[in-house]
């Protein structure tokens, strides 16, 4: 069994009746406990490549193992669900039920584990669940709005609920693209601080995809850059600088 | 240069109507024949229609006042129809649930998803007065057979529009939840089931009006309520007692709009929101 979270070789995806490839030839592999920065300016991938992780979208050729395991394109299989079980996802589009409360969206966070019903509605959830979901609610100041549907946040909020429903899951791995994208500059920083010290608490890898430069100097100890399908740069974080990162974009 | 210009636009004309093809001449002469032919075989006679006029005034008048010496027992079996408007309504809504869930795009295989669809139209395609006589033939008169007559066709109406409502959700919504590893039932439980309920209430509250006048008729094929009522009446030529029973219909009818137009009322800030 490896100790590698992710192991990507070789990865080229191609979508449907696109002439080029959205990844071509990508590789690299994270070890427990990293934190890495995703970088790459709009349509680069990386939203394609944090579904190609979770398996919700095929590839064409390469290999992916996760957590030392291989399994191969999009599949609702046990291995796959398992790995997923592992994750807390944090979707660009937020991904959460509208017409549902907020503290029922969180304990979503846990719906791949135990009893569906149960962690569906939060009316029907265990107390220890009930209570875990409310601590999460409340770190990140929601405890007013917790049975409030989420149809009727603010995007920033809606974020938060989505942070909040990674944190329950209490997982080995975040993916989080973009976590920040639709707060303001404050609580985008108390967002990510938070994300970075849950994973630092849980032992936890962290891959977040961002387009601040200052969060990925700040919060990630290793950048991953995607640019013209392919990866333009894999390097730690420490050393680097502002401007060098602008260059990407460039 | 410009007179020439004025004579050419003159002389363009735009047609009125587009000259049809042979092809729709031939289908315009099939349809105009089988109309006439639809006529012929109805026998419309003018004779007939100034009688029919001359018989309907008269019923009229045999109508009125309604009699309503029996208004109790018709009350009573004015509850029967809605009881078996009710039950047969929520029969076929729950049906309708798990076989939405199994015919779902989203959560489902493809093959099943298509069978149970096909299975969906089939039911569709029977008229309820149908599934009234099969069920009174296999389980006896009585409002037994009405009511699964009921749920047959709420199964029919229901299980394609709740289908669609589930469908109506974004393949992307659901990925959230498919990324923190939930199973297909739990995606629908969490996410496709409530995102939907406001659809899904609308079409109960539409099958529930069509199930009412649906156990009306089907009264009249023997499964019980205020139809049989209503086929003794007027096969017994007693109007007065007809036109109390057409009465009770239209109350019941009304009621049940007025209730089911309250609840829409309610779910309509739901329906907004999602």
């Amino acid at each position: 069994m490896s100790s590698t979270v992710l192991d990507v070789a070789h990865l080229t995806m191609r979508y449907e009746n696109q002439p080029s490839a959205a990844l071509e030839d990508v590789s690299f592999s994270i070890q427990p406990g990293q934190r890495v920065a995703l970088l790459g300016a709009n349509g680069a991938g990386k939203s394609t490549l944090f579904r190609i992780l979770l398996g919700l979208l095929p590839f064409h050729s390469g290999t992916i193992k996760r957590f030392g395991v291989e399994s191969t394109g999009r599949g609702g299989g046990k291995v796959l669900r398992s790995f997923r079980c592992q994750v807390g996802f944090i979707p660009q589009n937020h991904g959460l039920s509208p017409n549902l409360s907020v503290l029922s969206n969180v304990l979503h966070g846990r719906l791949g584990r135990g009893n569906v019903w149960r962690r569906s509605f939060q009316s029907l959830a265990s107390k220890d669940d009930r209570d875990q979901a409310i601590e999460c609610v409340r770190q990140f100041g929601l405890e007013s709005k917790a049975l409030t549907r989420c149809c009727h946040l603010s995007g920033g909020e809606s974020q938060r609920v989505t942070l909040a429903r990674a944190f329950f899951a209490r997982p080995k791995l975040f993916l989080a693209d973009e976590p920040a994208a639709s707060l303001d500059p404050s609580i985008a920083d108390e967002m990510m601080i938070a994300l970075s010290n849950q994973a630092k608490e849980t032992n936890a890898t962290l891959l977040f995809a961002t387009h601040n430069l200052e969060h990925a100097l700040k919060f990630s100890d290793r950048i991953l850059a995607i640019g013209n399908r392919r990866i333009l740069m894999d390097g730690a974080t420490s050393g680097l600088r502002l401007e060098e990162l602008r260059t990407l974009y460039d | 240069m410009i007179d020439a210009a004025q004579s050419n636009s003159r002389s363009f004309v735009i047609p009125r109507f587009e000259k049809p093809p042979l092809l729709g001449w031939l289908f315009l002469i099939a349809v105009l024949t089988f109309v006439a032919g639809s006529f012929r075989t109805v026998e419309i006679a003018p004779e007939r229609v100034s009688r029919g006029f001359a018989r309907v005034f008269q019923i009229g008048r045999e109508m009125f006042p309604p009699r309503v010496d029996r208004i109790v027992p018709l009350i009573q079996q004015a509850l029967i129809t809605l009881q078996i408007a009710t039950l047969g309504t929520l029969l076929g809504i729950g049906v309708s649930l798990v076989a939405g869930n199994y015919a779902c795009r989203h959560v489902s295989h493809p093959r099943l998803t298509s069978s149970i669809r096909s299975c969906i139209a089939i039911v569709r395609t029977v008229p309820e007065l149908i599934w009234g006589l099969l069920f009174v033939a296999c389980f006896g008169l009585g409002p037994f057979a009405g009511v699964l007559a009921v749920a047959a066709d709420t199964f029919g109406f229901c299980g394609r529009f709740f289908t669609e409502a589930f469908d109506d959700v974004e393949d992307r919504e659901l990925e959230g939840l498919r990324g923190l590893g939930a199973t297909p039932f739990g995606q629908f439980l969490a996410l496709i089931l409530p995102q939907s309920i406001p659809n899904l209430v609308h079409t109960s509250l539409f099958a529930l009006e069509r199930s009412v006048r649906a156990s009306i008729v089907l009264g009249l094929v023997g499964a019980g309520g205020i139809g049989v009522e209503l086929d003794v009446a007027m096969r017994l030529f007693r109007y007065d007692e007809a036109s109390t029973v057409m009465l009770l219909i239209l109350v019941l009818v009304l009621l049940i709009e007025r209730i089911s137009e309250s609840v829409r009322r309610q779910i309509r800030p739901y329906s907004q929101a999602s």
